[in-house]
This record gives structure tokens, C-alpha cells and sequence, in this order.
């Protein structure tokens, strides 16, 4: 097993890669003969099905359990000669046993169509198998005319990948800073690192909001303290900007939705104005005292 | 005569902000790693780490950046071999990961 990733609770970290219910649904493309013996339904026609394992050409009579839990499985089946009383339609697991009923098979409802519903407890690699016999003598199915089909019902079955960050919403990245950050860069490129947010990777598709906050700033004496969004050490833009003709304080919340380009990217929160001499403020909190700024990503869609 | 001593090879240490070297084996000896830990002591903010072999280029990384909550923790049961002087680096975004291996020490 690769890493795992623990929250501060110590609750394991995982986001859903997919969402899949397990189906599948088969039927026959050709008549299909009953006898008077109990044999399982060859079915060669698959509908759909979600994983390749729940039905094959190697094993045609078999609906296969390949993510264990709680299936409603149904059948029908239309014969070319009413059944009797004491025929069998019936589903059995893995071979042998009869479902719901254990070793009882389950018996037509209408004269010649069979139609069964049930939910049933799956466990990985059990199938399922759909049984008829005709005890007055051979009949068929017509091409068509049986179908089998099971759902899992106890929820999605979401593929976890261990990759935080997949989810609407999830917080990618988040650091604090709880000192006051000096002013003294007089351009973009020069700008003075506020806060550096932890390292994302993205896909290139997927939309972010970056997120600044301090308590508040001052710019120098007749400047406006401008804070420049830095993606993996470069300028991309101005977030905002306070202040102005003369010394005035500010609260920065700024927030930016970007896309950012497929891979890693560092941001970053810098502060530069026309002179030396701004300050962005913040604290570790407590009793009157400021709280601390952050940078903060969080996945937009 | 051969030993084989379940060892805790590192830690619980603190990783320098930065590049640096977890764990340097000793000539003769063969490391196997069964369980590294990298827990984030720092409740506010998500750090980061890379892992690396015998030095802390692209070539030498045997991790992807890793990212760890804010008071988290990530850990790994991959299994790995350090051999004789063997280093084992870290990168990290910065201080506040403190990290811990687990492994056999065989001569």
C-alpha cells in the first residue's frame, strides 16, 4: 500500500476517483429450451454492465458479484408454454442455493411468464444463476424473452484514490502567517512575500479560488499597498489594493477563481507599493489581539 | 556474525524547512524500510514534503510532493531498501514535520 493521509482527527483522507453502481443486465438473443430438468439460462446478450467481471462469454449463466453488498436482482421470463404449479424459475446462489427462499425454488406467478424480485446479500465472486425446468415437457424462451438483471442498492460505490483535493469545495491549501510582513518592494517583481500557500497539483481543467486575508495592512504615506498573487514565483496580477493619498489602514480579503495550468504551482501573496514603508498585519490571536492572515485554495468546481 | 535488528532508523525528528538528510546507513549494513510517518505538528497550516535516495534532484525522488493537513499526518508501509551509505533526504515546504522510520537493520 502506497501513502495515507490522516486528518488532524485522524480520520484517513480520500476522495472519490468515480462514482459506479454495479449493474449488469443480460438476456438472450436466441430461443432458449427448458426441459423438464432444472438448468441454469444461458444468456449471451449483455445490456450493460458496469464491470466486465459481472458477466462473460466464459461463464454465460453466471451474474457475478464483483464489489460486495446488497443487489436487487429481478428476472422474467416469457415461455412459449405455461408452467405448472410445481415448475421451477427460480435464482440460485453460487449453484446450489435457492434465493430468498434457501433450498425451496421459487415458482411462476403467471401461467407461462415468470418474474421474480428480490434483494440479496452479495459477497465479491457469488453469482447468480437463473434456473427452469418444465416438469410436462420441454418449452422455450423466445430470443428476447428472459432477461436477468441485479443493482447494487446499498449506496454508491465510490473508487477511492488516495489524492486529496478531488471534491467541489475541499480545501487544497491553507497557511497562516501571524507576524506583520515590512513593506519595502517598489514593483510587482520585486514584491515582498506575505504568505506562501502549500504546493497544489492540478490537472489543468479544474477551477480554483484563491483566497487572501489579513486583518489589516497600512500603506506608507501616500501609497497604495498593493498585494500581488504569485503563481510558482511569478507575477500574475494585482488581488486588490489600499490605500491612498495619505497613511490609511485596511482590511485585504481578496479572492481570485483561476484555472490554473496542469501541475504543481506555488501561491503566493506579496505585497509591493510606489514606496517602502506599507506593513501587512497580523497576530497569533488571543484577547484583543490581531488574528493571523492566511492564503487559502479551495477548489471552485 | 549476521544481525537482524527491527530498528527505529529515524525519529520521531523534526525536518528542517528545506532539504535534508533523514538517515545515513552505515557501510556493510542493508536497510529495510517498512514504515515511514511524516506527521504535521503545525495545526494551522498544510506543509509539504518530498522524499529522495542518495541525494535531492529529480532523478533521486522516490515521493511526489506530498501534502500534509494541517495537524495531520501521512505515513507509508511501501517497502524499501537503503544499501550501505545510502542517505535518505527530505524536502519540505516548511519546519513543523516531524518525521519517524521503521525498518530492519541487517548486517
Amino acid at each position: 500500500m502506497g501513502w495515507r493521509f490522516f486528518t488532524s482527527t485522524g480520520a484517513e483522507k480520500m476522495a472519490p476517483a468515480s462514482t459506479v453502481v454495479p449493474s449488469v443486465r443480460v438476456t438472450n438473443s436466441a430461443s432458449v429450451a427448458i426441459s423438464a430438468s432444472a438448468a441454469a439460462i444461458t444468456f449471451d446478450t449483455e445490456t450493460w454492465k458496469t464491470d466486465a467481471g459481472m458477466h462473460s462469454g466464459g461463464a454465460p449463466t453466471r451474474l457475478v458479484c464483483t464489489t460486495a453488498g446488497k443487489y436487487h436482482v429481478t428476472a422474467q421470463g416469457q415461455g412459449a408454454l405455461a408452467w405448472a404449479a410445481t415448475d421451477v424459475f427460480s435464482i440460485r446462489k453460487n449453484g446450489s442455493t435457492y434465493l430468498p427462499l434457501g433450498s425451496i425454488p421459487t415458482y411462476v406467478v403467471n401461467t407461462n411468464e415468470g418474474i421474480l424480485s428480490m434483494v440479496v446479500d452479495l459477497a465479491v465472486g457469488d453469482y447468480l444463476e437463473l434456473f427452469s425446468s418444465r416438469a410436462a415437457g420441454a418449452t422455450t424462451f423466445g430470443a428476447g424473452n428472459v432477461e436477468f438483471a441485479m443493482t447494487k442498492v446499498d449506496g454508491a460505490v465510490v473508487s477511492y484514490v488516495g489524492v486529496p483535493g478531488s471534491l467541489v469545495g475541499q480545501e487544497l491549501a491553507y497557511n497562516e502567517f501571524t507576524a506583520d510582513v515590512s513593506q519595502t518592494a517598489t514593483t510587482a517583481a520585486t514584491a515582498n512575500t506575505v504568505v506562501t500557500a502549500s504546493s497544489i497539483s492540478l490537472d489543468g481543467s479544474t477551477p480554483v479560488v484563491v483566497e487572501f486575508f489579513a486583518p489589516y495592512g497600512i500603506s506608507a504615506a501616500g501609497q497604495l499597498l498593493n498585494i500581488e498573487l504569485y503563481d510558482n514565483g511569478s507575477a500574475t496580477g494585482l488581488m486588490g489594493t489600499f490605500g491612498a493619498a495619505a497613511t490609511i489602514d485596511g482590511t485585504p480579503n481578496y479572492r481570485r477563481r483561476i484555472t490554473p495550468s496542469a501541475g504543481a504551482h506555488v501561491y503566493s501573496a506579496r505585497a509591493w507599493a510606489g514606496a517602502a514603508g506599507g506593513t501587512v498585519k497580523a497576530g497569533v490571536g488571543g484577547a484583543g489581539v490581531l488574528m493571523p492572515g492566511f492564503i487559502r485554495i479551495v477548489r471552485a468546481a | 556474525m549476521a544481525t537482524n535488528t527491527l530498528a527505529r532508523l529515524v525519529g520521531p525528528t523534526a525536518a528542517a524547512s528545506g532539504t535534508s538528510t533523514l538517515y545515513t546507513g552505515t557501510a556493510a549494513h542493508t536497510y529495510t524500510i517498512k514504515k515511514i510517518k511524516v506527521v504535521n505538528t503545525d495545526v494551522a497550516n498544510t506543509k509539504t514534503f518530498q522524499l529522495f535516495i542518495n541525494g535531492s534532484a529529480a532523478g533521486n525522488a522516490i515521493t511526489p510532493v506530498l501534502t500534509v493537513d494541517a495537524g495531520g499526518y501521512a505515513e507509508s508501509d511501501e517497502f524499501m531498501v537503503l544499501s550501505g551509505t545510502d542517505t535518505l533526504q527530505i524536502t519540505t515546504s516548511a519546519t513543523g514535520l516531524t518525521v519517524s522510520v521503521y525498518g530492519l537493520d541487517q548486517t
